[in-house]
């Protein structure tokens, strides 16, 4: 070791220190800094802009807010009820997702764990560019293939006319069709992302094929397969356009399962154009808020499932070093 | 340890089971797949009319989704940046306006954007589209710039430290440097859902379903709006020129998500 | 060196590739009963994957193949009326970090190769107590057998991955580098757990660390560029060794 560090070199090596940050603040930084800033506000004016503007617009419309209780959506009577929309909304969802999750899941498990790498390879990149897809193709899809496959394989014969083929039903397949790429994806992802290590402790065990997933593989990529799961919830109920096509525009309850009935996206598609009295609007912005407060939590959710638990793994490591 | 001790074990019957259940999964997936192709089976509708429309979709689309992009992503690259590297009250306030803006619903950003931009400005569409897809293009790229920054490892910062750069610096030239490619791959994703978001768009672009010209030059038309209207347009021949435009946008989507491809590594 | 007929393990020209490498040439050898063997050489001579060839784990990797023979106790490992999962049981593996299975705790650790066969041990708690205590880690964990496994510290781990292993009553119980993590503390007790096992199971460990496999192995196997240049009492590689690479590898001259 040198001579011992005195008091007066500490000092002068801090003074240094000093200057040198100054310089920089001055230069680079300061301009990284400035921008970053600048982005940010950016960033946050975005959000704030998006609900005071929901927030005012929806006060406007405070002398029919008795009415979004009600079961009846019809600008005409001034009646804006929104029970029937988030019905429409919660159910085409989950019948999307009841059918989506447990297929894209064990779809993904096939892709990840059991097919040879030359099919794993490719599939998970076809499944990564389908769920790309933008909805309005589903839309299209749903509106030339399911609806008429609906009307003439599924639907009862009470429900016929010109409408028949548009409904719950119908809107549940789009919806599934469309996210079971997006489920799969995301979950092949979280499967992927186990440590390799990990599973071949488990197979030196002896464990079979499957006894290695369900104790090795899953536990670890438990959070990631729900957060697929949530995401995927999340974008079946923010869909619009692919539901508007396919949901018979009826914003009243819906007569059964493959009856007309309408969603909180589609309700938007369907009239914002159209809207131009102020309590109308205000009601179309209290469903755009209420579908805010179902969609955002749980793609919150999901994202926050998904992040790879880095920080818990290192404070492991950390304790145990 | 005797050859009798080593000899194949009966399959426990609940791993046979799931291996079935996975197989058809994926088999119901791959019918998915196949199914979605089913309208594009027929021959595409090449009439100059439709070809029109395609064009007008596509320039349409390009010019909102260039400038969203411009707008967008060094936003998202600064506030990925920021939260990684400054940290503090702004930095978090500012990741957790990204994660909302991402999940907040498009056709509510649509609605907002119609709502403010088109009825109190009146007017203006390309720049309140590209506002409105940029809101969808900044908290993506936010957060692939954060994933790639948190999986970028500390020794690479340490080292470019201690030879002597500037915070700054090492952001710029070092960090932001080694997730270029990373970076590159995430825009190209982000585009592809940019060009493919039809609701953020529905009330500022034109309903082109009848002539295919944009008479109103204040109004563009975009692919994802132009085979919404079109779909829902009457006349016998708006179903098929509805799938010409889906298909080119397909395609696009389809293209941009390909060039968009993680690498395969050893992640 | 010991007489083939007490070998447990024997490998004749075996090699092993990784996709377009090949990793072991043609390895002939025999690990002796209830002793401890060791296998040192540079990094890339192939120890970890011709130690990965003796009860199949090399073949679960994409691209991996492998020729020649195995037999344990006259049995053709690579015959295919054998089955993978059931030999692995019979021989345990340590890696060289720690892989304790998640959300299992202390207590289900040491038990997870029933739970992965999907059977249940006869007296669970025997079980686990008297396996804690071969591996030493009983007196330390026995307040805590609920807690998850991830709480202990690394060579804990590893001792309780040891442990896991041996609770299925192996005959072989490979090691892959176990104290690469390790400090020298922890990879002391290591040692003296693997010294208590001698005599009881036949080991074979694949080490960096020349003074470890003078420390604990009976015969030393040194490897290079994958193939096996020399096996013979520790003592004997030691101090004669015949080859030059082996020389120049225990003198530091490379590796």
């Amino acid at each position: 070791m040198g001579p011992p560090l005195s008091g007066p070199l500490s000092r002068r090596d801090a003074g240094l220190d000093e200057r040198h940050a100054a310089r920089s603040w001055a230069g680079a930084e300061g301009a990284l800094r400035a921008l970053t800033a600048a982005a940010s506000a950016a960033m946050v004016g975005c959000v704030v802009v998006i609900f005071v503007a929901l927030a005012l617009a929806t006060l406007d419309g405070r002398t029919v807010g008795s009415t979004i209780l009600s079961t009846t959506w019809s600008p005409a009577l001034g009646s804006y009820g929104l029970l029937p929309l988030t019905f429409g909304t919660l159910v085409a969802s989950l019948l999307g997702v009841l059918v989506a999750a447990p297929v894209g899941v064990l779809a993904a498990i096939w892709i990840v764990e059991l097919a040879p790498p030359w099919v794993s390879g490719p599939a998970r990149a076809l499944v990564d560019v389908i769920a790309t897809l933008p909805g309005v193709m589903f839309g299209l899809w749903g509106r030339t293939v399911v609806v008429p496959f609906v009307r003439d394989h599924l639907a009862p014969a009470n429900d016929a006319g010109p409408s028949a083929g548009f409904g719950l039903v119908t809107a549940g397949i789009v919806l599934g069709a469309m996210i079971l790429p997006t489920i799969t994806a995301l979950a092949c992802g979280a499967l992927g992302g186990v440590p390799a290590s990990l599973r071949e402790a488990a197979v030196a065990l002896g464990g079979q094929r499957w006894d290695v997933i369900r104790h090795a593989v899953l536990p670890v990529a438990r959070a990631g397969l729900w957060g697929a799961v949530a995401i995927g919830l999340a974008r079946a109920l923010a869909e619009s356009l692919a539901v508007e096509m396919v949901c018979g525009s009826n914003p009243l309850w819906p007569r059964s399962l493959f009856a007309p009935f309408s969603t909180l996206g589609a309700v938007l598609v369907d009239e914002t154009v159209d809207a131009t009295r102020v309590d109308h609007i205000a009601a179309l912005a209290g469903a755009a808020v209420w579908l805010c407060v179902l969609v955002v939590p749980v793609m919150l959710v999901g994202r926050r499932l998904l992040r790879p638990r880095e920080p818990a793994e290192s404070a492991r490591v950390e304790r145990a070093a | 340890m005797t050859a009798d001790d080593l000899r194949y074990k009966r399959r426990r019957p609940s791993g046979v089971i799931m291996t079935a259940l996975s197989v058809a999964s994926v088999g119901a997936l791959a019918l998915t797949i196949v199914a979605l192709a089913l309208p594009f089976m027929q021959p595409p509708d090449l009439s100059p009319q439709t070809l029109s429309v395609v064009e007008n979709a596509l320039s349409g689309s390009a010019i909102i989704v260039v400038l969203a992009l411009l707008g967008g992503v060094p936003t998202g690259v600064l506030v990925g940046v920021g939260v990684a590297e400054g940290g503090g009250a702004t930095a978090r306030l500012a990741r957790a306006a990204s994660d909302v803006l991402a999940a907040v619903p498009p056709i509510v950003v649509g609605f907002v954007v119609y709502a403010t931009v088109v009825l109190a400005v009146h007017g203006g569409s390309t720049a309140a589209g590209a506002v409105a897809i940029g809101c969808l293009v900044a908290p993506a790229v936010c957060r692939a710039t954060l994933e790639q920054l948190a999986a970028t490892p500390a020794s690479l910062r340490d080292a470019a430290v201690a030879l002597g750069g500037t915070r700054a610096r090492v952001v710029a030239f070092v960090l932001v440097r080694s997730i270029a490619p990373d970076l590159v791959r995430a825009v190209s994703r982000t585009t592809a859902r940019a060009v493919g978001a039809g609701a953020p768009l529905l009330f500022v672009t034109a309903a082109v379903a009848g002539s295919g010209d944009v008479a109103d030059a204040s109004r563009v038309a975009a692919l994802p709006t132009a085979a919404f209207w079109l779909a829902s347009a009457p006349g016998v021949d708006a179903g098929a020129r509805a799938n010409t435009v889906a298909l080119v946008l397909v395609l696009v989507v389809a293209g941009l998500g390909v060039l968009g491809r993680r690498r395969r590594g050893p992640r | 060196m010991s007489g083939a007929a007490e070998a447990k393990v024997a490998t004749t020209s075996l090699s092993a590739h990784h996709g377009a490498v090949e990793a072991v040439r043609g390895v002939t050898m025999q690990v002796a009963r209830l002793e401890v063997t060791a296998i040192v050489g540079p990094a890339g001579a192939g120890k970890s994957t011709f130690l990965r060839c003796l009860n199949r784990l090399h073949e679960t990797k994409p691209g991996a193949r492998v020729e020649g023979r195995v037999v344990i106790d006259g049995v053709d490992i690579y015959h295919p009326e054998v089955d993978p999962a059931a030999l692995r049981r019979r021989i345990g593996m340590v890696f060289d970090r720690p892989q304790p299975l998640p959300g299992l705790s202390i207590g289900e650790n040491v038990l997870a190769g029933y739970r992965l066969a999907g059977e249940r041990a006869e007296r669970p708690d025997g079980v686990v107590e008297a396996t804690l205590r071969r591996v030493d880690l009983w007196d330390e964990v026995k307040d805590r057998l609920s807690r998850p496994a991830a709480v202990l510290a690394a060579g804990e781990q590893q001792r309780l991955c040891i442990a896991r292993c041996l609770a299925l009553k192996p005959e072989v119980l490979l090691l892959d580098e176990p104290c690469s993590g390790l400090d020298p503390i922890a990879t002391a007790r290591v040692e003296e757990v693997l010294n208590e096992l001698r005599r009881q199971l036949t080991i074979v460990l694949v080490t960096q660390s020349l003074s470890q496999a003078a420390r604990v192995a009976d015969t030393t196997a040194f490897f290079h560029e994958g193939e096996l240049i020399e096996h013979d009492r520790t003592d004997v590689v030691f101090r004669n060794p015949r080859d030059p690479r082996t020389e120049n590898y225990l003198t530091g001259r490379f590796g």
